[in-house]
Parts: structure tokens; sequence; C-alpha cells
């Protein structure tokens, strides 16, 4: 019902998952002669999602996905090494993936190395050293630790001649924000730094980071995209093929928002049709069923061929038991003669004719012929029952009637098996009798209804549907006590226990009383007994079977004559009804919709997940959301200084592109600063390359040179240290 | 609807037919690109390469601290501002002190209830029934999507 319903009205917000394509062949790298003893920089931007690089004076880096995987392949057993969308080529090397990050920290150098590798031949570095000065980003207050490890890589693996680390979101800020023809920087403004795995807020003043006021929400994309795959695999726990991260993080780029006014959002999504038209569908891959089709002709065909098999084997059976029943016949026929011969033949000669017949003595003889007689006998009338039905004639007993002492012994005995099966025979027709009373009288009591129900069809449903209702109300008082006794301090558990204290004190009161006056009256009274059934929780109840039993018949009767009575209105549509908001948040399909059971319905969670930048709580991260740590940090400084910043607040990084994002900020952000202080949001140009870009712009100003840390310098102070100016962090810096 | 794996086994039989041209895969590998650039007389410190997230930063923790006693000790009278030396422990952004807004663990609309067994927040009755109808291991699960774990005694 429901998957009609959807083809219909829901088409539109089907989207199909999408396969993912085979990488294509790089173009090769890049010739190397252009920058060849330049001492152009080298900038790298080592995002913990992608890996951009580039010479200082490209208009744009290179980029891909920040991983490696190492692996051989299977057909040539030949070890191969993939950077980046090239692990897409195979599972094998899919399973391999390493990441130089581990969330928000830098933390595998091997990967980075590989990575590193990948960039420099990528730019078609033939020399024995790099020979350019290298701009790379950290993470805001890297652990040193990684610091540490990336400069001896740099300075120690590639001997690099100068090395900077700086900021990937003050970069970005630089370079949207730089005036063009001057090196000055003097800019102010607050930027928020959406990376993978976490959020970054800094202010700025004078074109400096003031990283002593910045913060880091931990919470990026991949959290939400983690988030958003929790909650589908809850909603959807049986869904059929796995749903995976790449296909989460597609959903949450594609189908997620930031809700510009969150609880107004859940408040008219409280409405099962608008929390239905908010939806999108997620189909995924899935293979019909292929059913085999047969035609009305090959079906009655396949019927026929059935039916004759059936005719042959009847008629084989028949066959064999003609000879059966002739066989017996004629061997009834040979003993009747042996037997009529018997006074013919002296005795020796009869006994030895008998023992050759295979006879100890006279009787056995006469108990085969009487035993020949009556299966003749039966399988004759068996014959005659097949054209149809004779009624049975009454057996006589002459014997019954006839007093004991006119009989000997064996009439004696006679009369006693005629006395048996004539009470045999008689119950049978009592109950034969029995049966038939009681089918009159249902005959009876349907014609009586019927006729009620003719007269007063408003008046016969009332009663029944008031019978129904009585019914369904029984059955859920008993499934809400089932319920009660499970919870121990629920009254009817607690009723139950004083019930079974009374019984227990009762008893050994009985037990003293018993021996003077028999005082106790338990069971006396029928319904006493009903209490241990009360206190028992666990024994099905019979009456339970019953009542439905009775449902049941009354639903039947009502479906089939008043026309107001659907199927909606049993017991079992009834108790199966989920609410309308639930159907709206979840939609069934029917079983064997292989289509609609490969859907995922995304609604309240396209906001969800995204809602959790702004309160990380809701998905379990104990910290202050987007909003609050902006507040935080600007009670910190003066008005005029916040002025400064929320009239430049600036977006970079990927999730910063959610339509919702610079809105909801907007609306977050105005009511907690005075009126008249403007507030300004603006996201970087490119969000994901603007980092890089302002970057390389810095890199070729006389600036860049300063920032710098030397191979000696780094030999002397050790792989931590690193120069403090506006874009770099501070720690284990120095001036 | 084509039938599944017809357009894969045409794929492999192409590869296997013509064995001289290289897979995909040893197309986009760069393991034998050379390159001349790395110093052949490195070796990598294998020990500290192999740190893991956790003793990357606790050591952070337990520096800040030494860094801290050294400075207070090198100039006692100038009292140490707090956010002199940023490091990736202190710039954590502090717990939300704004009241938690309750929402469904189940739909995510608003919560005004939660249910006293399982501690689901739940939005009106109907969801209830679903509550009610969970086994204890589906309610843990949408317990630990908000964060909340019970603890297994």
């Amino acid at each position: 019902m429901h998957s009609d319903d959807m083809q219909v009205d829901a088409a539109p917000n089907v989207v199909r998952v999408p396969i993912p394509a085979l990488p294509s062949v790089p173009p090769p790298p890049d010739l190397y002669d252009k920058h060849r003893g330049t001492n152009i920089p080298i900038v790298i931007d080592n995002g913990s999602t992608t890996f951009r690089w580039g010479f200082a004076d490209s208009e744009a880096p290179r980029f891909g996905p920040n991983a490696i995987s190492k692996y051989k392949e299977r057909k040539t057993n030949r070890p191969l090494l993939l950077f980046g969308e090239a692990i897409d080529v195979e599972s094998g090397a899919k399973a391999q993936t390493r990441t130089a990050w581990e969330g928000d920290i830098l933390l595998n150098f091997d990967a980075l190395e590989n990575a590193l590798d990948y960039a420099f031949v990528n730019l078609g570095l033939d020399t024995p050293t790099v020979e350019h000065p290298v701009l790379m980003t950290e993470r805001l207050s890297t652990p040193l630790h990684s610091r540490a490890l990336t400069s001896e890589l740099m300075f120690e693996q590639y001997s690099v001649p100068a090395l900077s680390y700086c900021i990937d979101g003050l970069m970005s800020f630089y370079g949207n924000n730089k005036k063009p023809g001057t090196d000055n920087f003097e800019e102010d403004g607050l930027c928020i730094s959406f990376n993978t795995a976490s959020t970054a807020v800094m202010p700025i003043l004078n074109g400096k980071g003031i990283l002593s006021h910045a913060k880091r929400i931990p919470w990026g994309s991949l959290q939400s995209s983690e988030y958003l795959l929790k909650l589908i695999q809850l909603k959807y726990p049986n869904f059929p093929t796995r749903v995976t991260t790449t296909q989460s993080n597609w959903m949450l780029r594609n189908f997620c928002d930031v809700s510009t006014n969150y609880s107004m959002l859940l408040k008219s999504l409280k409405d099962p049709l608008k929390l239905r038209a908010s939806e999108t569908i997620i189909q995924f891959p899935f293979a019909l069923q292929v059913a085999e089709e047969k035609t009305e002709e090959e079906l009655a065909r396949i019927a026929e061929k059935r039916k004759e098999q059936g005719r042959k084997l009847q008629e084989l059976a028949a066959k064999t038991r003609m000879e059966k029943l002739l066989q017996k016949e004629n061997d009834l026929q040979h003993l009747l003669e042996l037997r009529e011969s018997r006074g013919e033949d002296g005795k020796r000669e009869w006994n030895n004719k008998l023992s050759a017949e295979g006879f100890d003595d006279d009787s056995q003889l006469d108990d085969t012929i009487k035993k020949l007689e009556s299966g003749l006998k039966k399988a004759r009338k068996k014959e005659a029952a097949d054209g149809g039905d004779d009624p049975i004639e009454e057996p006589s007993f002459p014997l019954v009637d006839v007093p004991d002492v006119d009989l000997d012994e064996d009439g004696l005995k006679e009369k006693k098996k005629q006395k048996l099966i004539k009470a045999g025979y008689e119950a049978r027709a009592r109950a034969r009798r029995e049966k038939e009373r009681e089918k009159e009288e249902k005959e009876r009591e349907e014609k009586r209804e019927e006729e009620e129900r003719e007269a007063d069809l408003g008046g016969w449903s009332r009663k029944l549907r008031q019978e129904q209702e009585v019914l369904m109300d029984r059955i859920k008082n008993r499934s809400r006590r089932k319920a009660a006794l499970s919870d121990r301090k629920s009254a009817a558990a607690q009723a139950r226990m004083k019930s079974i204290a009374n019984l227990a004190a009762d008893d050994r009161i009985s037990k003293k009383k018993r021996k003077g006056a028999g005082e106790d009256m338990f069971g006396a009274d029928d319904a006493d007994w009903a209490i241990y059934r009360k206190i028992n929780t666990t024994a099905a109840s019979s009456d339970e079977e019953e009542d439905l039993i009775q449902l049941q018949l009354i639903e039947q009767k009502l479906l089939a004559h008043d026309p107001t009575f659907t199927a909606q209105h049993t017991h079992a549509s009834i108790t199966a009804q989920r609410s309308a908001l639930l159907t709206a948040f979840k939609p069934v399909y029917e079983e064997g919709d292989v289509e609609g059971n490969t859907r995922i319905h995304l609604n309240t969670e396209k906001w969800r997940v995204c809602e959790a930048w702004f309160s990380p709580g809701i998905a379990g991260v104990d910290s202050a959301g987007v909003g609050e740590v902006i507040q935080n940090i600007l009670s910190r400084f003066s008005d005029a200084e916040k002025a400064r910043l929320v009239k430049n607040i600036f977006l970079t990084g990927s999730p910063s592109q959610f339509s919702g994002m610079i809105p909801r900020l907007h609306n977050t952000l105005r009511p907690l600063l005075p009126q008249d202080m403007p507030v300004n949001i603006v996201r970087a140009a490119d969000p994901s390359l603007d980092a890089w870009k302002g970057m390389s712009l810095f890199s070729v100003t006389s600036e860049f040179e300063k920032t710098c840390f030397t191979k000696a310098e780094y030999e002397e102070y050790g792989p931590e240290k690193i120069r403090k100016w506006w874009g770099s962090n501070w720690n284990s810096s120095y001036l | 609807m084509p039938p599944k794996g017809v357009g894969r086994r045409k794929a492999a039989n192409d590869g296997s037919s013509t064995p001289n041209i290289p897979s995909l895969a040893v197309q986009l590998s760069y393991l034998h690109s050379p390159k001349p650039f790395k110093n052949p007389y490195y070796t990598k410190n294998v020990n500290r390469r192999a740190k893991n997230f956790k003793t990357v930063l606790s050591q952070e923790r337990e520096r800040e601290r030494a860094e801290r006693e050294r400075r207070k000790l090198a100039q006692p009278d100038v009292p140490l501002e707090p956010d002199e030396m940023p490091t990736y422990a202190s710039i954590e952004a502090p717990p939300s002190v704004l009241p938690m807004k309750h929402y469904c663990d189940v739909t995510g609309l608003e919560a005004p209830y939660t249910d006293p067994a399982t501690g689901l927040r739940f939005h009106d009755k109907s969801v209830y029934q679903v509550i009610k109808g969970m086994s204890v291991s589906t309610a843990k699960d949408y317990l630990s999507a908000r964060g909340v774990n019970s603890i297994v005694k």
C-alpha cells in the first residue's frame, strides 16, 4: 500500500547511490625544468582529508585524498603503492589504506612520507635533494610529536633548505583578505576553520592570529558523517546492504544541512505531512528477483500431466487390489474345498493334508477361513462404497435379549461379545445424533442471528462491536498486567507478592486449625482457585487463546456483513498500527518490495547530524558548540576589539559550504552582541583550496623567508622549534 | 535490467587476453618511480614513529606541565598567563554550560519525556510504544549514539 503511494508522490526525492567510477590514469609528472634552480617554494597543505601540493607559482594546487595503500596485487603478486583516488582501483588496495592522520592528529609518518614522495614525484623533482623551501600546514597547537617527526622527515629525508609551518585557517583568511598591491597585512577578523575532525575558532587582530584565545571544538565533518551512519544503522537495523562511510559522507555532503533555527524546524517537523515532505530517499542498488513466469498453456499442461499421472496410479492400485481380491477368493475356495473333504479321508491322512497346507490343526484352518471371509467381505464392501455411501445396515444382536439360562457356554460368550459390540454401536450412534443436534442448533442459531441482522443491522453490528471491544480490552489489560508484573515496583507486582504472602500465611494457620475445627473454607468457592492463576506469571492463560478465537469469529462476521467494518478495524490491524508520525519518519515497505526495502529515508537526520556543530552534546561529545565557543572567545576582548572581530567572521573548510551555516551563525551571534555592533559573516571564496592559495600567495612575499627555519637552525634548536609569526602556531616557538 | 556480473566478466577477459598491458593498479602505482630526492642515508626511527594517539597526547600534557614548572622556577615573580603557551590540550573547547535541550533518541524531534526503564528520551506515546518493544541491546545502541554508555556490572 505504502510503496504505491511512494512511487507517485515521492519519486522526485529518490536519489540513487552513485556507483564509484574507476580512477583514471593521471597525466605523467611535470617536467622539472621550469623550476630547476629557482628556489620557488613548494607549498603543501597537509589536510586530514585532502593533501594539496604545488609550486608557489602555480594557479592552483594538485590534490588528492590524503591516503596511501601499499599492497601486493593478487594476480601478478607485484608490490604496489597507490596514492589518493587511485586506491579505489581495487578492493585489495582499499583494505590496505593508510592515512597520515588519525582523526585530528598527524600520527602515521610512514603514510605521510609516502604522500610526500608522491607529491615530489608528481612535481617532477629529479635532484638529489629537494632544493626548494617548503611552506607546510600544521594543526592549530599541534602536538609537538607530530611537528618533530614532520620536521625530521623534511630536513633529513628530503634535505629541504628551509621549512616554515603555518595554520591553514589563518592562511585562508590571509588569501581572502589580503589587499593586492601591498605586502602589509593588517586585517581583523574571527576565523572559523572547519576541519575534518575538529573545528577551530581563531581571533585575528592586525593580521595576527591571537592563538592564546583560540579554541578547538572536537567536532568535524568526520564526526558528522559517523553520526549519520550510526543513526542510519539504528533506523535500519536490518538493511540488506552495508552502508559504507563513503556513502554516509556522500549523504552528508549532498543532503544534510545546518538548520537556521533548529527548534523551529523540529516544531514544524512534528507534523507527519511536513516530515514526509522534508525527506530525501536514498535508493541503494538492488537486484530484482526474476520469477519464472509460466504461461496459461504451460500451467494447464502441467496440471493435465499431474492429473494423468494420478489417474494412472489409481488404475494401477485398483488393478493390484483386484488381483489380491481374486487371489484371496481362490485361496478361500481352496480352503473351503479342503474343509469339505475332511470327512472323506481317515484322520491320519487328513492331518497329513493339513500339515502339507501349513496348518497345525482344524481350529487354525477355521480361523484362517474366517479371516479370509471377513477380509473379502470388507474389500467387497469398500468396492461397493466407492460408488456411493450406502447406509450401514444395523447389525443384529439376537443373543442379547436371550436369558442366560437358555444359553450354553459358547452362547454365553457370544452374548457377552454381542453386548459389547452393541454398546459400542449405540455410543457411536449417540455421538452421531449429538453432532447432528449440535449442527442443527448451530444452524438455528445462525438463522436466528441472520434474522436479527436482517431486522436491525445497526443493532446487530453494535452488539458485535461491543463484544469485540470487550475482548480487545481484556486482551489489552492482560498484556498491560504482564508488562506491569515485569516491573518489581509496579502496583500489580506488589499485589502479587501480597497474595503470595497471604497464601503462605493461610497455609500455616490452616494446618493448625485443621486438627481442631475444619474452618478452612478455601476452595468452597471455585473462584478461590483463580488466585493461583493470578500469582503465576509464566503460565500462558488458556483464556487468552479462547479470547483470540472468539475475537476472530466476531471480526469475521462483522467483516462479512457490516459494510462499515473494514480490515482496518480488526484487532490485528489496530495493534499493528503505527502512528502517522512514525510512518512518516520511517515508511514501511511490504515484505517482497525489494526496491522499497533497499531505500533509506532521511528526514530529521539531515539536520540532526549538522546540529552537532552547534551542540556536540546531542551526539555525546561533551563540549561547547560553535556559538558558545565564539561567545566565550569574544568575552575575553574589549568591546572595541569585539566589534573589529565580528565585523569580519570568516568561514573556511568544506563544512562551511552548508547553505544554512552563515544564517545560522548569524542567528546565533546576533542576540549575543550589542545591537549597534555590525556582524558580518563571509565564506572563503573556495573553502577547500583557499588555504593553499593563501599560502602560495604568502610564500612569494619577502616576509616568507623570515618565517623559515633553516637546516642549520633545525640542527641547533631541535625538531620541535619554529619561528613565531602571524600565521604560525605559538607552541614551542621563539621570537 | 542486464544480468549482474556480465560487464565485469568481460573486463576480466580483456585483461587476461592482453597480458602485455599492465593493469590499471600497476599503472597507478608509483612504488618504482625514481625518487632521487630522498636521502639514502636517512634511517627512520621506527620506535618514534610507532607512537599511538594516547601516548602522544599524554606526552604532550606531561611536557606542558614540565614547561610550566620550569618557567615558574626561572621567573617566580611573574604570574603565568594561562594561555600564553597554548597547547593541543589547552585549546580544547570547554564543556557546554548552556542547558542541554532534550531530543527524541528515535526520531530526533523534541523530547519532553524520558522512559525511566531505559533512559531513552522520546517525543510522544507512539515513540514510547517503539521503546517498549525494544530489546535491551537496541536501547543501549540508541543511548550510545547520544554518548550515554551504561556501565556493565
